[in-house]
């Protein structure tokens, strides 16, 4: 299953509208006219400035606190369908509290790139069962996930235990789907 | 006063998120510890690390080239961040120093560690492939100490005793026992079960 990152595209357009919207308030005092301003800075360098430093912190905001995705696939019905946009926030991860039965977005084994939603089965430690029903214990370090739908879902039951990294994060739903 | 403050707190608000954004895309600075890359990294036995430049750019979708050196979330310990050269790729079929892994194919999505120096380097002959998404920058120069200033290049060319076949051609040192055919690329469907093969024969080769 897999995701896509809509806070990719809140990022740089919140970023531009934000530096815009700055810019056309007037902070910049009345010498709005003049293609140089007095200090010497152009008009374009401040909004270029501008949009960097709001890109940055829309960056960090993203990653690192609170992100959005859109999630496409069968796998987690009936608790999420199809194109449902949910919020994920970082925080939690970073203070160690996963627990079994919490929803994670985590990157996929397959292809680091891409993401895909699961829920927590197994911790460090546990004893789940995969394709097989072969029993497997869960190293350190590692999750088991699973998705909801049982029988429509490419999970840690066919490529084995899951790493839990720094790029997880937890999500609960937003909005139904659009 | 307050003016002073309020201003101060506006660039601090800035200027961090900015240095994150820059060291999580473009690059950073990392101190090299332990033996395990030796002589590449850490070479003179001396009491001061080597401190190496690590390109995140270069490894902005998580790609990695053979013979790249690359710094990457430890497996066993998320805390940890460890150092190794990229060995084989997916597709690869190795066979680890230990016995622990023998004939075994690297899955879609991971790659093979291992450090230079084999005796002291705890890498993919401990813990096996590692996945790619913990792969977090390219180490690309050692800039402390300036006597070992140097640029540290990708060794694609140089053949490692762990990997048995790659690109789809058993490599002319190890021959394995088996006549290996051009092996055609991973399909989605051939995704054994589990990370450690510890049954040889779960690792379909195809022909």
């Amino acid at each position: 299953m897999m995701r896509l990152p809509t806070g990719l595209l809140f990022g740089p357009f919140s970023s531009v509208l934000l530096s815009v919207a700055r810019y056309a308030s007037g902070s910049f005092t009345s010498r709005l006219s003049s293609p140089r301003l007095a200090n010497g800075s152009s008009k374009s360098w401040r909004l270029l400035k501008a949009t960097i430093k709001y890109g940055c912190i829309m960056y960090v905001v993203n990653n690192y606190i609170v992100d959005f995705f859109v999630c496409i696939g069968p796998s987690m019905e009936p608790t999420i369908q199809s194109h449902d946009v949910v919020i994920t926030e970082h925080i939690s991860q970073r203070f160690g509290s996963l627990r079994r039965g919490d929803l994670i977005v985590a990157r996929s084994p397959i292809n680091p790139t891409s993401f895909i939603c699961k829920r927590i089965v197994g911790l460090n430690g546990d004893l789940v069962y995969d394709e097989n029903l072969h029993l497997v214990k869960v190293p350190r370090g590692h999750v088991w996930l699973e998705g909801d739908n049982a029988r429509d879902s490419v999970d840690s039951r066919r490529y084995g235990k899951t790493l839990a990294d720094s790029r997880n994060c937890y999500h609960y739903r937003l909005t139904p789907a659009l | 006063m307050l003016h002073a403050v309020w201003n101060a707190c506006k660039f601090v608000g800035v200027a961090i998120p900015v240095s994150i954004t820059f060291l999580d895309n473009v690059g950073s600075v990392a101190r090299v510890h332990g033996s395990s890359m030796w002589p590449t990294l850490n070479g003179e036995r001396s009491n001061s690390p080597d401190y190496v430049w690590l390109n995140s750019f270069a490894t902005r979708n998580f790609t990695v080239e053979r013979g790249d050196i690359i710094a990457f979330t430890s497996p066993t310990d998320p805390n940890r961040v460890l150092i190794k050269r990229v060995v084989g790729l997916e597709g690869d079929i190795v066979q680890s120093s230990s016995t622990r892994y023998s004939n075994l194919r690297i899955r879609q999505g991971f790659v093979w560690m291992e450090g230079d120096n084999k005796d002291k380097s705890m890498d993919s002959n401990t813990f096996g492939p590692v996945p790619r998404g913990l792969v977090l920058g390219k180490a690309s120069l050692i800039i402390w100490p300036p006597a070992r200033f140097r640029r540290l290049k990708t060794e694609a060319d140089r053949s490692y005793p762990s990997v048995l076949v790659e690109n789809g051609f058993a490599t002319t040192k190890n021959q394995p026992a088996f006549t290996s055919p051009k092996i055609s690329p991973t399909s989605p469907s051939d995704v054994p079960t589990g990370v450690f093969a510890s049954d040889d024969s779960a690792d379909g080769i195809k022909t």
